[in-house]
């Protein structure tokens, strides 16, 4: 039916009929508010939210000794969580994109008695966080009466930190530490997307931008403060829980480092924050102040199993480059007791295999074509410095391989010379897998320490370049009879290795599932917890390349270089599922969140 | 990349803003989530917003905004908006896109089908407290004086229904009496079932702001935000707050803390409640609340001695078995202490929904307009001489109420059913019932922005609508003060307004001739005005939407003095409202005791506490609670729930808070799934092991879809507002 206007309505010049629908779509269209309420338009241009946040900033600029930093009052803070809602609007930010965060600490709180008589003393502020709690504690339901539930809401952004880890960790120096002020501030275009900070970072604070391939994070509204503004989450604290103040970063690292890392969580809780990373790792600037004592609460989502993005490229980046390189150790060993036909094969094969993975890690960076500059950081960075030793190994393997296909085709160059060059490329191999292990090491996360890392990453350097030496020689030699080569010897160092690590693991998940202090645990929790079933898968990898590693060592039926194939590719599986657990069950620790 | 960071001097005294997002014109809109009415000072481009900031000149907010604040226009660029009307295919089964004529037709031909066969009274609608007040008029007079339509409701039932019951009883008028100032000129603020650091934080800002010292009583089961930053917790068992508050009124009596002049001066069954709180010893008040002695002692003499004590309730008061008889035993109390009409005291509810109070009020579904009774002759005769239409039209039956028109559905008497901007098949109580129910409507019309909503996808029409910032119109906050929404953003597609898809129901209908001078909201706020002439709630006096605009909003009342309109308003004007201390703007009610009341007393009203409906037992041992989770959520996550940075602020997933000791004691592990059964239903959660919750109880967000086919239906017998704040149910661990 028509809705038509009351009035007979008049054709349109068309002769259609304009009806009542028409007309309340095309009013719905205007927009009238500028229009109808212009009165308020062409204000002064002073902020007015001056006064609100006036004592919530420094009077003056840092001074030489000083920077800005973020002082949070916890027993201000009633859990609103505007600040992140005003971060992200005044600061223009992507949909998702908010460079505050908020979560809680919970638990039960010892409150000394005393504070109950604290009540009267002065005015709101001081009655509030003292006194409220002990009251509670008398008239606890369970009966307890030194104790008080308590949950705390934390907000937290950058933590502008003295010795910033994602600074000291970005291969392209897109991160400055302003010397004037202190803001820890990421250079946009500097960018090449590789998401070490974010690895870096024991808080979470850089986050990737899918759309734009890069990190971005909070840059304290340096803007603002140069110009007298609050940080946009200071604005918008009904509380003024949030405010920002000088800081001395050496008295701050003073006071995060006295109590013995990690050792004594009270003392750590007192100066920074319960169940929050170590701050001795960076040394945050932020301060949170509270009254009560919160040493005992915990997070909301203390514990909880969160699976790590799996970060593809870099399983792949990480496995080729290692299986390359260890070949090229192989190679090297061999020496001169590989005929010349199968070291060609193993050096070309081992050239592929590097190239593929150094191939691999470029899928990873979110602005590749900027990822030449990737050396610039080799100062601090473990990521510029691998970047350099496999760029150096890329130019040594190339060159052993050349020098080795020389011979074949009459260039007169010495087996010796290949042979040298052979050792350097495995030399230069091992360092860059080093620095691959460095690069997770230096992150600080306790599933990723050192003795760890490193006998994972040349765990597979040895499995997998004895593996793949042993196919790709195996198979050339095959024809001459695959028991007489060095097939045999290198699916044997593979087979020990192999076992080895076997042994390793089960005994590290052995020694780290029941003990909650032991820095896998997590890892192991998360990994038996929300990956059994890629743990069974690999364990049933495990059994078949074992076996099958055994028959290439036999020889069994004569189909040596088969077996050894077969063991490969099932030792490689394996391997990628590990590599994708290494990134997936890194938990690290983290600013309390939400349950 | 650089660059897209970029900030820049914003003008129009917003301080630095986004370069890509600078404005060039601002406006004042009053935000559309709850019933604090901030004031979101909108960033526009070309008239269009492109951001907002909460308004630092409105007298409400004072520049602070709750996320849902500054989150308030994502709701509007959701990719789900619905843009054409939908109709359900017979044959397929599907909503399909119509035009909008199409679906005019298919309403008023199946709506008047029905109404053919079973009667007049066989539709109903279902309404919200969250559209302005002149669609929330225009619908209840369409609906009852053009369609012929008697029930309807809305969701404010499930809010303030309580609250508007209790002050009608008790002053004669459902007139909440105080304004925000009282947060910061009151010495003692009691706070029953409410959690204003979570669900009004800007309300808590001003509590904040209190410069003299103020004692805070919470009462509330939960170890809440806001009990945590109480100077006394009561944290009493659920629903013994009735039992609790009677005893605090006879143990004030009994150490002589009535205010002898103002209680007979002013009010009325003084003596009788005297002699029915006897009973009420503190021994057995605190064996049945819980509670220690001292500290009942404490809130007592806290009560009894402190200058301007001020009493707030919210939900866990208003969503009770006996509700109204809980806010009318905490207005007794302000009543016998003589707080009220002062500054810093008052019986005070903390209304839920942006427009909670303009529904109430104008929404001609309860009341009459203006606050009025349908069943009074002289009542409907004085509105229909406003409006200009026959006496005739207007019913003089009272409607049904939300719980009684689901009731109907299921009798029969009920067969359509228009539901408007709320969303029932998550929110009501027993949502299983509501949900079975509704596959026996023969047509259910579902209005709103999204067609995703639970209840929009089991409608049979789905109009499009338009939503806040999308439209114009007025919104009335919890201090009774009436605030401006405008046209900032384009609705997507065909989306209409509310009020225009209103005004096309009634031409479509046929009854369009009854509202010609309807002609858009402004001209039905001169409407209202005039039916609000005389009233307590008398708003004669403002003069146009931008004296309101110009004001921050007004407070109702505001009658029109001599001929000029609003002399005192005027004089503001010039001022500017920036002023927010001068006594215009923030206005109180009852300062001369005299109450709206036919004998202008207020009135003691009190009745023996009733057990709950649904006690634990050994099958069901835990008591399950029910309320706000976060300050990033609105009731059923419809408009929330679009915003990813919303959704950055509470958990995705439901979850259920569990003390530690029942935890240990079923074998919980923090953060692993938990089966929550009732007698009704069951659902899955996290648990979240957190002592804030006492043993025995569970709490759980009512955000999430699932919660409410555990709560078990019952109603305050006055209010018949559901209570969800009790149901018993068993936890187990998956």
């Amino acid at each position: 039916m028509n809705v038509r206007h009351q009035t007979p309505a008049a054709p349109d010049a068309d002769g259609s009929v304009r009806t009542l629908i028409d007309d309340l779509l095309a009013e719905q269209r205007e927009l009238t508010a500028v229009d109808r309420f212009s009165r308020l338009h062409g204000k002064g241009a002073a902020p007015l939210l001056e006064g609100h946040y006036r004592n919530l900033v420094p009077l003056t600029a840092p001074r030489p000794g000083e920077q800005y930093a973020f002082e949070v009052d916890l027993d201000r803070c009633s859990g609103c969580k505007g600040c992140v809602t005003a971060c992200h609007s005044l600061n223009g930010l992507d949909e998702d994109e908010a460079w505050r965060e908020v979560g809680f600490l919970v638990g039960e709180a010892a409150v000394p008695l005393e504070t109950v008589a604290e009540k009267k003393a002065g005015g709101l502020e001081s009655r509030r966080s003292a006194s409220s709690p002990a009251h509670f504690s008398a008239l606890s339901p369970s009966g307890r009466s030194k104790v008080i539930p308590l949950q705390v809401t934390v907000t937290t952004a950058c933590h502008h930190c003295v010795e910033p880890g994602c600074l000291q960790g970005c291969p392209v120096l897109a991160y400055e530490k302003d010397p004037a002020t202190g803001v820890v501030r990421h250079l946009d275009d500097q960018c090449i997307g590789c998401s070490y900070c974010i690895l870096k970072c024991p808080y979470e604070v850089p986050k990737y931008s899918a759309k734009r391939g890069i990190v971005r994070k909070c840059d304290l509204c340096h803007g603002r403060l140069a110009e007298g503004e609050a940080p946009a989450c200071v604005q918008a604290c009904p509380n003024e829980a949030i405010r920002i103040t000088l800081a001395s970063p050496a008295e701050v690292g003073k006071r995060l480092r006295t109590p013995n890392r990690g050792e004594d969580s009270a003392a750590r809780a007192a100066a920074w924050l319960p169940d929050a990373p170590d701050p001795a790792l960076t040394v945050p600037t932020t301060r949170y102040v509270t009254k009560s004592s919160i040493a005992g609460l915990r997070a909301a989502d203390h514990d909880r199993l969160s699976p790590q993005p799996a970060h593809w490229p870099l399983v792949w980046m990480l496995l080729l480059t290692q299986m390359g390189s260890g070949m090229f150790v192989m190679a090297a060993v061999a020496g001169a007791r590989l005929a010349p036909e199968p070291r060609r094969f193993l050096l070309i094969s081992a050239w592929a295999i590097l190239h593929a993975g150094l191939a691999a890690s470029v899928f990873h960076l979110g602005q590749p074509l900027r990822a030449w500059r990737a050396f610039l950081g080799w100062r601090t960075s473990w990521m510029s410095r691998e970047i350099l030793l496999f760029g150096l190994l890329s130019g040594l393997a190339s060159a052993a391989t050349s020098a080795a296909f020389g011979g074949s085709m009459g260039w007169d160059i010495g087996s010796g010379f290949s042979g040298v060059l052979t050792w350097a490329a495995a030399g230069v191999g091992v360092l860059a897998v080093f620095s691959s292990a460095m690069i997770y090491v230096d992150t600080g996360r306790p599933c990723w320490r050192g003795p760890e890392t490193l006998v994972r990453f040349f765990g597979q350097l040895f499995l997998l370049g004895s593996a793949g030496a042993a196919v790709t020689v195996g198979w050339v030699e095959w024809s001459s009879g695959f028991a007489s080569g060095l097939g045999p010897a290198l699916a044997t160092v593979a087979f020990v290795v192999r076992t080895g690590l076997f042994v390793w693991e089960r005994r590290l998940r052995a020694v780290a599932r029941p003990d909650a202090s032991h820095p896998a645990h997590l890892a192991v929790r998360l990994a038996e917890g929300c990956f059994g079933s890629l743990l069974r898968i690999r364990l049933a990898l495990f059994v078949v390349s074992t076996v099958t590693g055994g028959l290439a060592i036999a020889g069994v039926a004569g189909l040596g270089p088969w077996w050894a194939s077969a063991s490969l590719l099932s030792t490689f599986t394996a391997s990628v599922l590990k590599r994708m657990l290494f990134f997936t069950t890194a938990t690290a620790p983290k600013m309390p969140g939400l349950p | 990349m650089t660059a897209e960071l970029v900030r820049t001097p914003g003008a129009f005294g917003l301080g630095q803003v986004p370069a890509r997002l600078q404005p060039d014109a601002v406006t004042t809109v009053v935000c559309g989530y709850c019933s604090t009415g901030c004031g979101l000072k909108v960033h526009l481009r070309a008239g269009e917003a492109v951001n907002l900031t909460p308004d630092p000149e409105y007298p409400v907010n004072l520049g602070m905004a709750c996320p849902k604040g500054w989150e308030a226009l994502n709701a509007l660029e959701a990719a789900d908006r619905a843009t054409r009307p939908l109709l359900r295919n017979r044959d397929t089964g599907a909503l399909e896109p119509v035009s909008w004529s199409r679906a005019m037709g298919e309403f008023v031909s199946r709506f008047k089908a029905i109404q053919e066969r079973h009667g007049a009274h066989s539709i109903a609608f279902l309404s919200t407290g969250q559209m302005c007040t002149e669609e929330m008029a225009l619908l209840g007079a369409v609906f009852k004086f053009g369609m012929g339509g008697l029930h309807c409701d809305s969701n404010t039932r499930q809010c303030m229904a309580t609250a508007h019951v209790a002050y009608k009883q008790s002053f004669g008028f459902d007139a909440p009496p105080f304004n925000y100032a009282d947060f910061e000129e009151s010495d003692c603020l009691v706070f029953v079932g409410a959690n204003p650091c979570i669900a009004h934080p800007i309300m808590w800002q001003r509590v904040l702001r209190n410069p003299r010292n103020p004692e805070i009583i919470v009462l509330d089961p939960r170890r809440t935000e806001t009990a945590m930053n109480a100077t006394l917790h009561l944290p009493l068992t659920p629903k013994s707050d009735l039992t609790l508050l009677y005893g605090i009124a006879h143990a004030l009596i009994a150490r002589g803390a009535v205010k002898r002049d103002f209680v007979d001066a002013h009010t009325a069954g003084f003596e009788e409640f005297a002699r029915f709180v006897a009973q009420f010893t503190p021994e057995r008040v605190c064996a049945d609340a819980g509670l220690e002695r001292a500290a009942f002692d404490r809130c007592v003499e806290l009560i009894a001695t402190r200058e301007r004590v001020s009493f707030w309730w919210t939900m866990g008061v208003n969503q009770g078995h006996e509700s109204t008889r809980t806010a009318q035993a905490i207005i007794n109390l302000a009543l016998m202490t003589g707080n009220i009409g002062r500054p810093g005291t008052g019986a005070n509810s903390i209304t839920g929904q942006c427009n909670a109070m303009g529904s109430r009020l104008y929404a001609n579904v309860t009341s009459l307009f203006g606050g009025r009774d349908f069943a009074q002759a002289a009542h409907r005769q004085e509105v229909a001489e406003i409006l200009g239409i026959p006496a005739g039209v207007i019913p003089s039956a009272p409607s049904w109420a939300y719980d009684q028109i689901v009731d109907a559905i299921e009798s029969g008497a009920i067969r359509g059913l228009w539901v408007i901007a709320t969303n029932a098949s998550h929110s009501w109580i027993h949502q299983d019932r509501f949900n079975e129910l509704a596959k026996k409507l023969e047509f259910l019309v579902v209005q709103d922005l999204y067609p995703t909503t639970e209840t929009a996808r089991r409608a049979d029409l789905v109009l499009p609508a338009a939503g806040w910032g999308e439209k114009e119109g007025t919104l009335i906050n919890s201090e009774r003060r009436i605030g401006l929404v405008k046209k900032v953003r384009r609705a997507p597609g065909e989306a209409l307004g509310d009020f225009s898809i209103f005004k096309l129901v009634a031409e479509a209908w046929g009854c369009g001739d009854l509202f010609r001078e309807w002609r858009s909201p402004e001209a039905v706020f001169q409407i209202l005005q005039r039916l609000s002439a005389g009233r307590p709630c008398d708003i004669t006096g403002i003069r146009d939407y931008r004296h309101l605009d110009a004001e921050g909003g007004i407070q109702w009342p505001l009658p029109e003095v001599g001929s000029r309109k609003s002399e005192a308003g005027s004089e503001e004007l010039t001022s500017h409202f920036r002023l927010r201390t001068s006594g215009f703007t923030e206005r109180r009610l009852f300062a001369d005791g005299q109450f709206f009341t036919p004998d202008k007393r207020a009135r003691f009203l009190f009745d023996l506490p009733r057990p709950v409906a649904e006690p634990t037992n050994s099958e069901f041992p835990f008591t399950l609670l029910t309320g706000r989770g976060t300050s990033a959520q609105w009731h059923t996550n419809t408009r929330t729930g679009k915003s990813a940075i919303l959704r950055k602020l509470y958990p995705a997933d439901c979850y259920v808070e569990i003390h530690p000791d029942d935890a240990r004691l079923l074998g919980i592990a923090p953060h692993s799934p938990v089966t929550v059964s009732s007698r009704r239903s069951s659902l899955t959660a996290t648990a979240f092991v957190t002592p804030t919750v006492s043993p025995g109880q569970v709490f759980i967000p009512m955000h999430y879809d699932a919660v409410n086919r555990l709560t078990f239906a019952s109603f305050d017998p006055h209010s018949r507002q559901p209570s969800y704040k009790h149901c018993a149910v068993n936890l187990t661990p998956q």
